[in-house]
């Protein structure tokens, strides 16, 4: 929720745009992407693989490789992170910013005992020492409701079960209360039940802490229980954005319609053939000058191929007073 | 296939069970054993799909594999036809094969990147080839199977690097469909899927149902998945079967606490149910 009291938000990115060497040459992998965020607020990125939410995530923390270009604008508490040294990037990762991966075994050091992990970051931010920052982890792995935590201290990754595996990699994000947290897909590995527990931990988390949550999937139904406002990702850029209710109810933009039809739900008699897209995501060297999902829409125009899509406003104000909005200028079209 | 009025049973899984023997604790004692399976039976007719859900570690691959003969069990039968597939010889698995094949959960790793698109769709008719069978009938008979899924007869000469996820997963299902199979047993086939590409081949599954009269064993951890493909579901627990029975009975009510919890856990269940109270 915008709060007029606090002019500096937690995290204003502004106009971002990521260029990537690849082997074709140059890829636009980000097209401007825009974004406010809020202490205590969670935003959710969705989108398909290809669409620029992960590389979203890693421009943030600032761990794009190194040939990547970037311009635009990242303010964390009003600090400019594009362009910040990384020796300044180290003190705030870990300590303001923290991320969670989506898959824990590989996230994770297989050689290190869990304790150590835990401490790595206190060590290093908070200058703890050992015994001290031992203690401090097993406060932490009580905090994310790990069981028997105190035998766990010294295992070893491999001992664990993804599900736990994962609420380490949370204890670790959270060791230093970092005021923005990012979540990259951090269920997808693990069973559904599993995953229910994992997010409800970090939803009740991010309620303790006041942090801003944001989370990438690729699950709708997911986003629907756990974010506040959701953005949807296509071609590297942000297609629509609404508080989560708001886009549940009137999605505007045909490709989150697309993605919702697509979405095979509970409740679907047995053989139903599901509203698809056609095609595929593009190759981001293959992107159209104008609207990247101009190839797939049903409703695109000659002028979508050619010209970028201005971000239009749905009109529709949310409960939360967050605006709705879209970029496509025939969204009102069906 | 001749549609008729009474479908025979073509899968009758008895008793099945599948023990693990695990690596010594210690040097000198016993070494202990996994029961990943016990006494599943299940049967299954042309025409129709069974889905086998449950989480990691319950037993649904260990299933796949044991139906279509990649692995033996320790207890019960897997008869195909009424054919047990298990104490058939190898020449005979290798003709009732033809009958039953398998696509994989992950695109990317199921295709060998050598080949090209032409002899991974033709390797299982291959060894039945008869020498009268020549390389332009081969060839004939692939490009046939790719325009089943939607491809097209020029992609037999690419690599499968040349295609994105879901076109190598048509890619894995011409090539279990190039036998003519009555049966295709499906190992989480979309969930390396984006989601809309993950409809198209859900919908090309069903629409070759519709088509060939084929049955699909179909493994999901996606509830949502098995509630729109198949007509019965199973659903495993520790290698235990909790509850099976149709579908459509199953996921509305849900009688074993295990079934109920993991029907709650699907995210967005709560819109789900909504809809279904509209429909």
């Amino acid at each position: 929720m915008a709060d007029m009291s606090n002019p500096t938000p937690l995290l204003q990115v502004s106009d971002l745009r990521v260029t990537l060497p690849t082997a074709r040459g140059w890829a636009q992998a980000l097209r401007g992407v825009s974004l406010r965020m809020e202490r205590g607020q969670t935003v959710g990125l969705i989108g398909e693989s290809g669409c620029g939410k992960s590389l979203t995530a890693l421009a943030l923390m600032g761990l794009l490789p190194e040939r990547a270009q970037v311009s635009g604008s990242i303010l964390l508490h009003g600090q400019e992170l594009v362009g910040m040294p990384e020796p300044q990037l180290c003190q705030l990762r870990g300590a303001r910013m923290a991320m969670i991966f989506q898959e824990p075994m590989t996230a994770l050091n297989p050689l290190h005992p869990i304790w150590k992990q835990i401490a790595e970051p206190l060590r290093l931010h908070q200058h703890m020492g050992v015994a001290e920052a031992k203690a401090r982890a097993l406060e932490l792995l009580d905090r994310v409701q790990l069981p028997r935590a105190r035998e766990r201290l010294d295992a070893y990754p491999h001992q664990l079960s993804g599900g736990q595996r994962q609420r380490v990699m949370i204890s670790i994000a959270l060791a230093c209360s970092p005021d923005l947290l990012i979540a990259d897909e951090p269920t997808t590995a693990l069973d559904v039940t599993v995953q229910k527990e994992v997010l409800a931990l970090i939803k009740q988390l991010v309620n303790e802490d006041g942090m801003g949550l944001l989370l990438i999937s690729h699950d709708l139904g997911l986003m629907q229980d756990q974010v506040d406002r959701v953005m949807v990702m296509y071609g590297g850029s942000v297609v629509e954005s609404a508080a989560t209710p708001e886009l549940f109810a009137h999605r505007a933009h045909p490709y989150t319609r697309g993605l919702f039809a697509a979405r095979p739900r509970l409740g679907l008699a047995r053989g139903t053939r599901l509203t698809t897209i056609s095609g595929s995501v593009p190759e981001l060297m293959d992107l159209p000058a104008g609207c990247a999902f101009a190839d797939r829409c049903t409703l695109a125009a000659d002028e979508c191929r050619h010209t970028p899509p201005q971000v239009e406003s749905v009109g529709l104000q949310g409960l939360s007073g967050e605006p709705h909005a879209v970029s496509c200028p025939r969204w009102r079209l069906s | 296939m001749t549609p008729s009025p009474i479908k025979p049973t073509l899968l009758e899984v008895r008793q099945l069970g599948r023990r693990f023997v695990m690596p010594r604790s210690a040097m000198w004692g016993p070494a202990s054993s996994l029961q990943a399976l016990s006494d599943v039976s299940l049967s299954l007719k042309a025409g129709k799909s069974l889905g086998i859900v449950g989480e990691s570690g319950s037993g649904k691959s260990t299933l796949a594999r044991l139906v279509m003969a990649l692995d033996q069990p320790t207890e019960g039968q897997v008869l195909f036809n009424g054919v047990d597939v298990h104490k058939a010889g190898t020449s005979q698995l290798r003709h009732l094969r033809s009958g039953f094949q398998m696509v994989f959960q992950d695109p990317y790793g199921s295709l060998d990147p050598r080949q090209k698109v032409l002899s991974i769709v033709t390797e299982p008719i291959q060894t039945l080839a008869k020498p009268s069978d020549g390389r332009s009938a081969l060839r004939e008979r692939a490009a046939e199977a790719l325009s089943e899924v939607g491809l097209r007869t020029a992609d037999l000469d690419k690599y499968p690097h040349e295609f994105s996820g879901g076109q190598r997963q048509r890619i894995a299902i011409a090539r279990a469909l190039i036998t003519r199979p009555a049966l295709i047993v499906a190992d989480e086939p979309v969930s390396a899927l984006d989601v809309s590409v993950q409809a198209q081949v859900l919908n090309l599954m069903m629409d070759l149902q519709d088509r060939y009269g084929l049955s699909y064993l179909l493994v999901s951890h996606d509830l949502a998945v098995v509630n729109l493909m198949c007509d019965d579901v199973l659903v495993l627990q520790s290698g235990q079967v909790v509850e099976q029975g149709p579908a459509a009975h199953i996921f509305q009510h849900a009688e074993h606490p295990y079934t109920r919890m993991l029907i709650s856990a699907v995210p967005g269940t709560r819109d789900a149910f909504l809809e279904q109270e509209k429909t």
